[in-house]
């Protein structure tokens, strides 16, 4: 039954669905990039102010699809600031590029997304959690295939984009089968889609875990179904790379957390072994495999998924350690954060000439042509690899504590190797901003974004109470 | 009327759903591709309408519904970008979608 508190509580998802429609009208009736923009922060920054009021003190179920609560509370308000920051990104490359490319109804995709990704935070249902992730694979499939800033038709960007797309499609389709194989095989063994313990004596359910685990695996780029994740971030324009890295992924991240939470918990101590096997492989193979990357996208695919990695540990860890749910609330932030920023900084520096020019070798001198930008990318790069004074490094240290409450050790030995091995490649990049200038070439617009993360990212990584105090606690 | 036993239904589910998986990996031609991948999700429609048959309740038919819309819609996206991709390189040929390596 749907009264008024009800209504309270499915605010912030109505905002952002009127935000999508009344940017798409927008762009209908008049075609302006601006405009269009406009719109597309204005209804975010409503939804974000109004957050605070639409949640109720109790957690309430709104329907038996979704649950509003502190946990909802905590990640909408990240994935609506991570889609407003993916959005002046988006805005920043229009206006770099005169090309004449129609960027309106990107922000309508945007929007979409975000609105996916909110009822994966509430997800207490099967219904719900496929209703979300196909509203974020969808719309994401058109933005990555988005003609973003390309000259049209000659460009390899366009090209790379359209194959990037089409892969990912694909791609995260057979993710989907999977996935929903996976939930068929559980609803045909418990007759109820909702996230709930299985009844004992079943037969099915391990497939139908087994099945969910491999589409969730697709979907997150774990090792070994990761192939997909590189070509994505390389080909799709900067801002969707960015938003692809941290919104859909947080999301999954986020309802898995929640059905583990809520049900499949004794069910899955028969699938830890290949849990555990999922995230030291991608902790190990994502940094290793990271290391002869020459192209900066790339190696922040590699990146992604060696974090991803680290992320499994919490979902490991979820039934003995208290502060799991906490550790992987805040890991997700802090991978946001510092993923955005290292996107906004890609989007500032890489693409400022004509051509986009995504090698390393791209920074070189970084640091003597622009101080600032410098410091912020030697930052990005510390938190990335989980330096004190930065945020990546209380993330770290909460996975650590949940991993050490839960006693994994062989996995901790594993993160320990990783972080390792991923400190080179973080360190060579820094050695490459450091190096003497070698030819002189402009800084993109959009800095501004990297300051402002930049700075969010040292602030929270010296001061996170503020942030702590809002950590769920399911 | 005798009752179809519910592993019959499975198997032929998850056959329909290996059909598919097979043919997104070898078939080069990208329609096939979608097409393939429309098998896969009917497949799993089937085990939700085959639940729903077994535990008498509606939630699988509705499944069953957002699967076809979902394939719709994907589909829609898809043969979008496909008509791109024609447009720049006159053929449909998976193969020819290499130009990222590394």
């Amino acid at each position: 039954m749907i009264g008024a508190a009800e209504l309270r509580a499915l605010l912030p998802l109505m905002l952002v669905a009127l935000t999508a429609i009344g940017t798409l009208l927008l762009a209908g009736f008049r075609r302006d990039a601006r405009l269009a923009a406009l719109g597309y922060q204005g209804g975010l920054l409503l939804t974000l102010l109004t957050l605070p009021w639409a949640l109720p003190e109790q957690p309430l179920e709104v329907t038996p699809l979704l649950r509003i609560d502190g946990f909802f509370g905590y990640f909408a308000a990240l994935f609506v600031l991570v889609a407003m920051a993916v959005g002046l990104m988006m805005q920043r490359q229009v206006r770099s590029k005169t090309s004449g490319e129609r960027v309106e109804e990107s922000y309508v995709l945007l929007a979409i997304c975000l609105l996916g990704a909110l009822v994966l935070a509430g997800a207490q249902h099967f219904a719900a959690l496929f209703v979300g992730l196909e509203l974020i694979s969808v719309a994401s499939f058109a933005l990555v295939a988005y003609p973003c800033g390309g000259r049209p038709s000659t460009d390899i960007r366009q090209r790379n984009s359209l194959e990037a797309g089409l892969k990912y499609l694909v791609l995260s389709s057979v993710a989907s089968g999977f996935l929903l194989f996976g939930i068929g095989c559980l609803y045909l063994d418990s007759g109820s889609l909702a996230f709930a313990p299985l009844p004992p004596s079943t037969s099915l359910a391990l497939p139908g875990l087994a099945l969910l685990l491999v589409g969730v695996a697709f979907k997150l780029a774990l090792v070994p179904f990761h192939f997909w994740s590189p070509d994505i971030y390389q080909g799709a324009p900067t801002p969707v790379a960015a938003l692809v890295a941290t919104l859909s992924k947080g999301a999954l991240f986020a309802v898995m957390l929640r059905y583990l939470w809520f049900g499949a918990l004794q069910e899955l101590e028969t699938l830890v072994p290949a849990v555990a096997l999922l995230a030291s492989l991608s902790m190990l193979g994502g940094n290793l495999l990271a290391l002869r990357q020459r192209d900066i996208k790339r190696l922040l695919a590699y990146s992604s998924i060696a974090h991803l990695g680290y992320l499994l540990l919490v979902l490991l860890a979820i039934g003995h350690a208290g502060v799991a749910i906490e550790a992987g609330a805040f890991y997700v932030l802090a991978y946001s954060l510092t993923t955005l920023g290292a996107f906004a900084l890609i989007g500032c520096v890489c693409e400022a000439g004509d051509e986009p020019d995504y090698r390393l070798e791209a920074f070189a001198g970084l640091i003597w042509r622009a101080p600032l930008l410098g410091a912020s990318l030697m930052l990005i790069l510390l938190s990335l690899a989980g330096i004190p004074l930065t945020v990546g490094f209380i993330g770290k240290f909460y996975i650590v504590a949940a991993g050490v409450d839960a006693g994994l050790w062989w996995l901790l030995a594993v993160l320990v190797a990783g972080s390792a091995i991923g400190l080179y490649y973080y360190l060579r990049i820094i050695l490459i901003m450091l190096a003497p200038q070698s030819e002189p070439s402009g800084i993109g617009g959009g800095r501004w974004l990297v300051y402002g993360l930049t700075l969010l990212l040292v602030l929270l990584g010296v001061y996170p109470l503020p942030v702590l105090q809002w950590l769920p606690v399911l | 009327m005798t009752e179809l036993p519910v592993e019959h239904g499975l198997l032929f589910a998850a056959a329909l759903f290996c059909i598919g998986l097979v043919g997104v990996l070898i078939r080069r031609n990208l329609i096939f591709i979608l097409m393939s991948l429309e098998l896969m999700l009917n497949a799993t429609a089937f085990v939700f309408v085959l639940g729903g048959a077994l535990h008498g309740n509606a939630d699988g038919q509705v499944m069953f519904l957002m699967i076809l819309t979902l394939a719709a819609a994907e589909i829609a996206v898809a043969l979008a970008l496909v008509v791109h991709l024609y447009r720049r390189y006159r053929s449909l040929d998976a193969d020819r979608l290499e130009a990222m390596k590394g």
